[in-house]
């Protein structure tokens, strides 16, 4: 790259990269979720006198890179390459793919990725009742679509 | 059969390949190239002196771009004025009651709400409830804030049985782009604006365990129960531990009567009330209005920038409406920060009974 700050950005790339990644791959899958990345990292460098001055600048990009994989149709995949051994509701990555945008990103980084519902509120830019909501929601949802009960 | 919420665990365990720095090279050469085709219209033009050319076009366009969303910010306002001038709404500018007078509406309420049947749908009834809900987003991202926005709404069918099956429908409407952005749509390109999503119509279970399963109709019980619910609510930061979570926790509590009217009974909603009665900062406004143009009592209270209003039918205490307004954007976080303004809003029917799960008129 050449610029004099490209130290700086690389430091700010290695610490927003993996929650910025995580938010991503809730909002449109693994398959999806690395060029979105790219993508809003590679807006992050060609705007960085900007974002370096975010208040939040992991939210700003998340939107970005929503906004730069909004032209795919496909759902979000989420069945993992690698095989695993851990058994998991089958229709599960299907079931999540089928929610809306909101409700999937909640219940992804908050039970997927261990995100707070603040964390999230503040990813979205919207109070975290509203993150609650869509939580309610989401799983209320998903245990309908797969016929699970509550266990706690 | 593991828990749902393992089995989402486990899903996305694992460590994911971060995207590295030949990754952004990559998409930023792409992006170098859809944005010089913007400002160039042959590749011919690329030369030596490129750069400073699309500097001077990029500082151009910034100063056009700044005079439009002055323009924009201007119509905005001139928007707002007219429309309230046409159309009653929560007006922003009424004197909050004292709090003396806060408790007397609230107490009003309350035994308003104590004193209603409990809604409870017989052998091949169903509990029907539909709301309304319109968002503010963002419709395109400029360099520093959101280009324009727009709104998008949801409208939302539930009919629910006594013993918890039922049907949920969720109908999503195109986005709608107000007067006001279109100087910030036109800026942006005239992108396209996003297409609503295709929509819900299923058969499915309400059973699930509802958190507000077992409380309590006397207030002051009922205000520790919904402290103790916030701390289990997978909320772990601090600022989350405040006490605005627990009027949170009331508002939702009284929207909650459709699927979970069975289990939520008057006693309890008028304690709702009376807990919002004694949180501090909550105020009442008379005669005011939800989007919907009808008239109730307004309930309001103010956290984190955010202002919150209920507006309730006085004469069976249910709730109309639900605003949600920035009222400091700068106690805010993410791109939009910057703006003040009503950013949500619902509109509730009545819950009613009805005898089919195609049927929106009571039984």
């Amino acid at each position: 790259m050449g610029r004099p700050e490209e130290g700086e950005f690389t430091a700010f790339m290695r610490e927003v990269e993996p929650r910025l990644h995580r938010a991503l791959v809730a909002f449109c899958g693994w398959e999806g979720a690395q060029d979105a990345t790219a993508e809003a990292l590679a807006y992050a460098w060609e705007h960085w006198p900007r974002i370096r001055g975010l208040h939040n600048p992991v939210g700003y990009l998340f939107r970005v890179g929503q906004s730069r994989s909004r032209v795919r149709k496909a759902p979000p995949v989420f069945v993992r390459p690698e095989t695993s051994d851990h058994w998991i509701e089958p229709a599960l990555p299907r079931r999540l793919a089928e929610l809306p945008e909101r409700q999937r990103v909640a219940v992804v980084l908050v039970h997927g990725f261990g995100w707070t519902v603040g964390e999230v509120a503040a990813l979205l830019g919207v109070h975290p009742t509203t993150v609650r909501t869509h939580l309610d929601r989401a799983l209320k949802r998903l245990r309908a679509a797969l016929e699970v009960a509550e266990h706690d | 059969m593991t828990d749902l919420i393992d089995d989402i665990r486990t899903l996305f365990e694992g460590e994911i390949r971060p995207v590295e720095l030949d990754d952004v090279r990559v998409a930023r050469a792409q992006f170098a190239h859809r944005d010089r085709q913007n400002f160039f219209r042959s590749a011919a033009n690329v030369a030596s002196d490129q750069t400073g050319w699309r500097h001077r076009r990029r500082s151009v366009q910034r100063i056009v771009a700044g005079a439009v969303v002055t323009l924009a910010v201007v119509l905005l306002v001139t928007t707002l004025v007219a429309s309230s001038s046409r159309r009653p709404r929560p007006d922003m500018n009424v004197p909050d009651a004292s709090a003396a007078i806060t408790h007397a509406v609230l107490a009003r309420v309350a035994t308003v709400a104590a004193i209603q049947p409990q809604l409870s749908p017989g052998p091949g009834q169903y509990l029907y409830r539909r709301y309304a809900e319109q968002h503010w987003v963002p419709g395109n991202y400029g360099p520093q804030s959101p280009t324009f926005y727009v709104y998008v709404s949801d409208t939302f069918e539930m009919w629910a049985s006594a013993n918890g099956t039922g049907r949920e429908r969720i109908v999503y409407s195109p986005a709608v782009l107000p007067p006001s952005e279109h100087p910030g749509w036109l800026t942006a390109g005239r992108p396209k604006l996003p297409n609503p999503r295709p929509a819900f119509d299923n058969p499915v279970s309400f059973r699930e365990t509802s958190p507000f399963t077992g409380l309590s109709g006397d207030p002051a019980t009922l205000r520790r129960q919904l402290q103790a619910l916030a701390q289990q609510h997978n909320v772990r930061s601090a600022d989350d531990h405040s006490t605005a979570y627990v009027p949170d926790l009331a508002v939702q509590l009284l929207e909650s009567l459709g699927v979970e009217a069975h289990i939520i009974s008057p006693s309890v909603r008028a304690a709702a009330f009376q807990v919002l009665a004694s949180t501090n900062g909550v105020t009442v406004q008379p005669h005011a209005t939800d989007q919907a143009g009808r008239p109730g009592e307004g309930i309001t209270f103010t956290t984190h920038g955010l202002r919150e209003q209920l507006v309730v039918d006085p004469t069976t205490s249910t709730v109309l409406g639900n605003t949600l307004t920035i009222i400091d954007a700068s106690q805010q976080q993410g791109p939009d920060q910057g703006h003040n303004g009503l950013v949500t809003w619902l509109v509730f029917q009545p819950p009613v009974v009805v005898s089919s799960t195609t049927a929106i008129s009571p039984a």
